[in-house]
């Protein structure tokens, strides 16, 4: 298959050689993708059958057409009396505003020209599961209009009424022509001044073999009217221009502007270009013909231009960015000719698909065509001038000189700035040498709002006042009130939250693609229907509390602050001095700044009046999310953002002080190091650590000590744990005499065999607790000479008890100090692992997974976000995690994550590529031999276990090539559950379907799938926990101050219970339970049991057969004994089991 | 309820009891527990011990204590040890010549598997005869679980791993002298 294929020409390669390929002419990318790409094209065909379906459709259609009988110079009565009388009911689609009075006439003549265009006429059309258009378009003949008609929408209402008429003989005429068909109207890319005929097929009531019915090709055919080329001039339709007369606002009496170009008059550019568009259908059309003639691989480029742009929710449609496939082939056609600074070439004809569809992303990623300049080209047949210009028209441009349009003329700067990055991040995904990015570049769609964006907020639309703001100028300039308020938001939006957000999408939600033919326009109720906006957050600026307005003595600029932030602005004096305008805010638990201030700023510049608020009718899950993270008992900790780490730092405070005892204890061996490997000191536990709660899981944080070398540790592993045993109870003593802390010795029987290991268990004064374990530079030769010395029998054991030394020695605090920097790094990223462990928690899984592979899953989406950014909310962040999870092929797929740091945003500005700083920086990445090892590794440990029984989840990094560190000890039903769970969410949240419910629903265990379930219950464990309870007043804080007498009485017993059952019935029962029974009411929780279905199976009595068996009769075989293992069950678990339900 | 009619599997007897504790959150179910005369190098621990599959969960010296003084009364028990696994391997072996005797604090048993050691050989048997007859009569006994279950079990536990300080430092003590007893006889 092809990716074996690609991963042995990785193998062959050195980095070097790697480096010189990429340099000279990028043909090992080129190679490894043209595999990838000509498999990807050959499976977006069109069926040949379907195509030979489809084009006796279109014959059949364009004969009916023919049929149409021709009218001349209706007035507007004659038009409204002629569809009154018409059976068929058909409404004239015209534009708003209608016409009134016109003093022109209505024809249809048969039309000049009727052509396919798009990307069917271009064959570059590809399979689509929801069904393909196929643009067919219609030109009406030029002597229909006067040379006058551009202005004041005659020619879109003349081309209302042929469209009308049109649709209304159709109806007639297939019914006599055996096409059974369904005509609608459709907003060509939602341009309301532009309807067209869509057409669908039918199966009729009564069938008749004459008919000829399409629906199972799945494509439906467009029917867009145009004008002829030239038809008005061009230079009268630049998108400055106004071509719109309108009464002025202020004086609605007789006073017009004039149709003279002195006088400034608003623009109207869509108007324009709208008008303009339609005389341009077939002309366009030969102009990309001519580009896929002389490039051979232009078609197949497209191809991929249309999948990428289509996995990004993008098309040509005003709602979706207004950049689709026609305009990427323009683009491509317009760097064919030129478009460099010199008008020299960015693509040439002898490119690859990949090299053409790259050379265009780097283009598009790298080039400003808003701002900095605009890309002018003339689709002129024969010449080629494309030069990329300096200074910009402040809206994304690529102008044609010769048609006079600016093709981007439907890409709002939002969306231009949207496709940028994600053109910015395609481009690092092409040039990465590590990983393989195919398929989050061509494969996964990233268009889920949730997953997607940071933020989500919607709004219905019905709650905004149409009225308000929307005058005749707007109307005009804007054309419909949707493009008008999604404008002002995004202005409102990019003033007042600057560089909190890095991006901006505003879309309406389900909307109204096609209109009933008996209707005049679409729309109608705007009910349930929604205006979302989705945020990208910038993590180090989006919760800060002060927006830094100009300085005071700015007065123009002051003023226009004070006007856009109202009661919100104020002055403020600085710690340098300055005294500037600003405003702030206040953090919550519950929801991110941002959101505050789009609240204050909507209810401010879009409700109508101060009575009815906005801000009460935006929706946003973002807080529902937020609410299952849970808060520290502490002072205040509802007021505290969700990336405050301020609980966590009080922790580590007390460890830095407890390290500096430590380090100047007068001990026979000085203490050398003092590691941390925890999850409180690394901000990534579910709790946060609050003093004295000492029925935190997490309370005890381990910390690994290594004493200054010696060669006196005895050379035997028992004997060796002694001697630190010994050193363990010196500390004790000497830190119980000379200081205020306490402390105790445990025994431990984290690593198996080893029964000698004691760890030392310290209180502060503060109210931390840390459990110390001593490492020596022998350990780990001894546990390797326990594995050489012991027989073949033994050995596998052996190698299991190696593998728990390595992580709770080694491995963990190799895991800590790496996720520790990260976790500094992305500020969001303490957050979401927190929830996520908590979702782990409430399905019960978090008993079955070391928390350091749950950190490693979680920090994937941070590290290897592609084809996302970085997540910058609790929200995405997990709801991506699931995502990943729900896809991840274990059985197939290692996952190897690169751990290094990341080097910061803008030195991976592609720009700088070739600069050496950039390759310095990454120097310290994952490189493809390490990648290659582990990859490796993988395949060795698939080749043993080629089901996955032994091995599911491979987890590979610079900190471990094994891969199997923290996985080694995790089930096969376990790994499993975890995939379907995350599966089922993610399914919801693919379906668009996150709600309170819904969320609720997410967190809450499946019970119904266990085979029995223990319903048990412990004293209450929120207080001694350090949770803030609900219900709890703000400034009420019940924490403790002291330890309690006996540390073991305010353990959570349910944790020991399942622990003992897990081990007892290994292999036949898998307990499960939540491991926080403090976030549960009155210390309720369930214990739940999965029978091993082959436990039931006969097998001979062996003194050393798996626990609790019965005899079967008259026989030597046993079996499981499963009622009296439920006996069993609940007799151990006395008081706790409150009640049992048997499936 | 059913109970299987197998008395012995093996050489070892089977004693089905009845549990006494589930108070009727689930239906009650026979439990089989597998026992044996125990052979071992060591004579004296041979000749009175049982050895015993499948001891029912939470079951301690109380309850052993209980279940012989009322069907063997005079069985007197003198220790009750449960295996470890893999308790056979022994790391202080495995990674130093030096160690020829020392023992991991567990038996060599394999899983769930226990000892029980009587007083004297006789008590031993007398224990192993009554429920030899305890079979035969097809009697199921009530097993009553006497040691602390639940909540109680589990703090014991947690503070069971609690190490009383001066009982750790005499066994460091104990074991360092011998390691270096050792260590300087190899010389």
């Amino acid at each position: 298959s092809e990716p074996r294929q690609k991963k042995s020409t990785v193998a062959n390669l050195s980095a070097q050689d790697i480096q010189i390929a990429r340099e000279t002419a990028e043909l090992f990318k080129s190679n490894i993708f043209k595999l990838q790409i000509d498999e990807l094209v050959k499976n977006l065909k069109i069926k040949d059958s379907h195509i030979k379906v489809i084009e006796k459709v279109l014959h059949r259609l364009h004969h009916i057409i023919q049929q149409v009988p021709e009218v001349e110079n209706l007035t507007l009565k004659d038009v409204e009396s002629y569809f009154h009388v018409s059976s068929n009911k058909v409404a004239v689609p015209f534009p708003d505003p209608k016409p009134f009075h016109p003093n022109y006439k209505f024809s249809f003549l048969q039309p000049s020209d009727v052509s396919l265009i798009g990307s069917f006429g271009l064959k570059t059309a590809i399979r689509q599961p929801e069904g393909s258009v196929i643009d067919m378009s219609i030109t009406m003949p030029s002597k229909l209009f006067h040379s006058k008609d551009y202005v004041n929408y005659r020619a879109f209402h003349k081309r209302a009424f042929y469209i009308g008429y049109l649709a209304d003989q159709l109806v007639t005429l297939s019914q006599e022509h055996y096409l059974p068909i369904k005509i609608s109207y459709e907003y060509v890319n939602g341009d309301k001044l532009c309807p067209a005929i869509r057409v669908e097929s039918i199966t009729p009531d009564q069938p008749n073999p004459e008919h000829l019915v399409f629906e199972k090709t799945k494509f439906s055919i467009r029917i867009i009217v145009g004008f002829e080329l030239g038809l008005f001039e061009g230079k009268k339709l630049l998108p400055d221009k106004n071509c719109i007369k309108v009464q002025s606002p202020t004086d609605q009496g007789s006073k017009m502007y004039g149709d003279h170009d002195s006088i400034q008059l608003t623009p109207t550019p869509l108007y324009n270009s709208s008008l303009l568009s339609s005389t341009t259908y077939s002309h366009y059309l030969k102009l990309l013909y001519t580009a896929k003639k002389t490039t051979e691989s232009f078609r197949d480029a497209c191809v991929l231009g249309k999948l990428w742009l289509r996995q990004r929710g993008f098309s040509s449609h005003f709602n979706e960015g207004g950049f689709g496939h026609f305009e990427f082939a323009i683009l491509m056609t317009a760097l064919l000719q030129g478009g460099g600074l010199t008008s020299n070439k960015i693509l040439l004809h002898g490119f690859s698909s990949y090299q053409l569809f790259k050379g265009t992303i780097k283009y598009l990623a790298t080039q400003d065509l808003m701002d900095e300049g605009y890309l002018s080209f003339t689709s002129a047949i024969g010449e080629t001038s494309s030069k990329y210009k300096p200074d910009g028209f402040h809206v994304p441009t690529i102008f044609d000189k010769n048609t006079k349009i600016n093709i981007l003329w439907k890409t709002t700067k939002w969306s231009y700035e949207t496709l940028r990055r994600h053109a910015q991040q395609t481009l690092v995904a092409l040039n990465d040498l590590v990983y393989d990015r195919f398929d989050s570049v061509f494969l996964q769609q990233c268009r889920t709002p949730s997953l997607t964006y940071d933020l989500t907020i919607k709004i219905p639309l019905a709650e905004l006042d149409h009225e308000k703001n929307f005058g005749p100028l707007e109307k005009i300039s804007f054309i419909s009130f949707e493009n008008f308020i999604k404008s002002k938001i995004y202005a409102i939006l990019k003033r007042g939250l600057m560089d909190r957000v890095t991006d901006i999408s505003i879309w309406i939600e389900n909307l109204i693609t096609t209109f009933s033919i008996h209707k005049r326009k679409a729309g109608g109720p705007s009910e349930g229907r929604n205006i979302v906006i989705g945020l990208l957050l910038n993590p180090l600026e989006c919760e800060r509390l002060v927006t830094k307005g100009p300085d005071n003595e700015d007065e123009v600029n002051g003023a226009k602050f004070r006007q856009f932030w109202q009661s919100k602005a104020s002055l403020r004096r600085f710690k340098d001095g300055t005294i500037q305008n600003c405003c702030i805010w206040a953090s919550s638990s519950s929801e991110p700044v941002v959101l505050s201030i789009i609240k204050f700023l909507f209810d401010l510049h879009l409700s109508s009046n101060t009575e009815t608020s906005i801000s009460s009718h935006l929706v946003s899950n973002i807080s529902e999310f937020q609410s299952y993270v849970p808060l520290p008992s502490l002072p205040a900790s509802t007021k505290q953002s969700i990336i405050s780490t301020a609980a966590f730092q009080n922790l580590n405070n007390s460890f830095d002080e407890l390290c500096k005892i430590l380090y100047s204890l007068e001990l026979p061996l000085r203490i050398k190091s003092v590691n941390p490997a925890s999850p409180s000191l690394r901000a990534t536990s579910l709790l946060q650590p609050v003093p004295f709660a000492v029925s935190n899981p997490d309370f005890f944080n381990e910390v690994i000590v290594q004493f200054e070398s010696s060669t006196k540790w005895p050379d035997e592993l028992i004997s060796l744990e002694k001697t630190k045993s010994s050193f363990l109870i010196r500390t004790l003593e000497v830190l119980q005499g000379e200081t205020n802390y306490q402390g105790f010795i445990t025994k431990d029987e984290s690593v198996p065999l080893n029964y000698a290991v004691t760890l030392l268990n310290i209180l502060t004064p503060q109210g931390y607790g840390f459990r110390i374990r001593v490492l020596t530079e022998h350990d780990e030769i001894l546990y390797l000479r326990a594995i050489e010395n012991a027989d073949h029998r033994q050995r596998p054991i052996l190698r299991d008890t190696y593998l728990r030394f390595t992580q709770k020695y080694i491995g963990s605090m190799k895991h800590h100090r790496t996720m520790n920097t990260l976790a500094f790094h992305f500020p969001f990223f303490s957050p979401t692992v927190r929830l996520f462990k908590r979702w782990m928690d409430s399905q019960l899984l978090s008993v079955h997974f070391p928390q350091e592979f749950v950190e490693l899953l979680a920090i994937k989406v941070f590290v290897d976000p592609a084809p996302y950014s970085v997540p910058s909310s609790v929200e995405s962040g997990f709801l991506r995690i699931l995502q990943f999870l729900s896809q991840w092929n274990w059985k197939e797929e290692p996952l190897i994550l690169d751990l290094s740091k990341p080097v910061d945003d803008s030195s991976l500005n592609p720009t700088t590529e070739n600069g050496t700083s950039y390759i310095d920086k990454l120097k310290d990445n994952l490189d493809v031999q390490t990648y290659q090892l582990i990859n490796t590794n993988f395949d060795k440990q698939r080749k043993t276990d080629p089901t996955a029984m032994k091995m599911q989840f491979f987890v590979g990094s610079k900190d471990d090539n094994s891969g199997i560190l923290w996985t080694n000890d995790i089930s096969l039903p376990v790994a499993t559950r975890l995939t379907s769970l995350a599966k089922v969410a993610t399914n919801l949240v693919m379906k668009g379907e996150l709600n309170h419910k819904s969320i609720k629903l997410l967190f809450t265990p499946a019970l119904a799938d266990y085979d029995f379930v223990i319903k048990v219950q412990t004293e209450d464990l929120v207080s001694s926990s350090g949770i803030a309870e609900a219900k709890v007043f703000a400034n009420v804080v019940n924490g403790r101050t002291s330890y309690p007498d006996d540390i073991t009485s305010k353990m959570d017993p349910i944790q020991w219970y399942v622990d003992e059952l897990n081990d007892k019935f290994k292999g036949q029962i898998i307990f499960s339970t939540k491991r926080f029974t403090s976030l549960n009411k009155k210390g309720s929780n369930v214990v739940t049991g999965l029978f091993n279905p082959s436990t039931v199976a006969k097998r001979k009595f062996k003194v050393s057969s798996a626990y609790n068996c019965k005899p079967v009769e008259e026989t030597e075989h046993v079996t499981f004994n499963k009622e009296s293992a439920l006996n069993e069950i609940v007799a151990l678990g006395g008081d706790l089991v409150v009640e049992v339900v048997l499936k | 309820m059913e109970l299987a009619s197998v008395q012995e599997i093996k050489g070892f007897v089977v004693l089905p009891v009845l549990f006494h504790a589930p108070s009727g959150k689930v239906p009650k179910a026979a439990h089989y527990i597998y026992i044996k005369k125990h052979s071992s190098k060591d004579e004296g621990l041979s000749s009175r011990s049982l050895f015993i599959v499948n001891i029912p969960l939470g079951s301690g010296l109380a309850t052993l204590k209980q279940f012989f003084g009322k069907h063997a009364t005079g069985a007197i028990i003198e220790s009750f040890v449960e295996c470890k696994k893999d308790s056979s391997i022994n790391l202080a072996k495995l990674t130093s010549d030096l160690v020829t005797h020392k023992q991991s604090p567990f038996p060599h048993l394999p899983n769930h598997c226990s000892l029980i050691t009587f007083i004297d050989q006789d008590a031993c048997d007398l224990a192993y005869q009554c429920i030899k007859k305890l079979v035969k009569s097809s009697r199921c006994p009530v097993w009553t679980l006497a040691d602390p279950l639940g909540s109680a079990r589990y703090r014991k536990l947690a503070q069971s791993h609690i190490l009383d300080i001066a009982q750790l430092n005499r066994s460091i003590f104990q074991d360092m002298s011998e390691f270096n007893r050792r260590e300087e006889t190899s010389y």
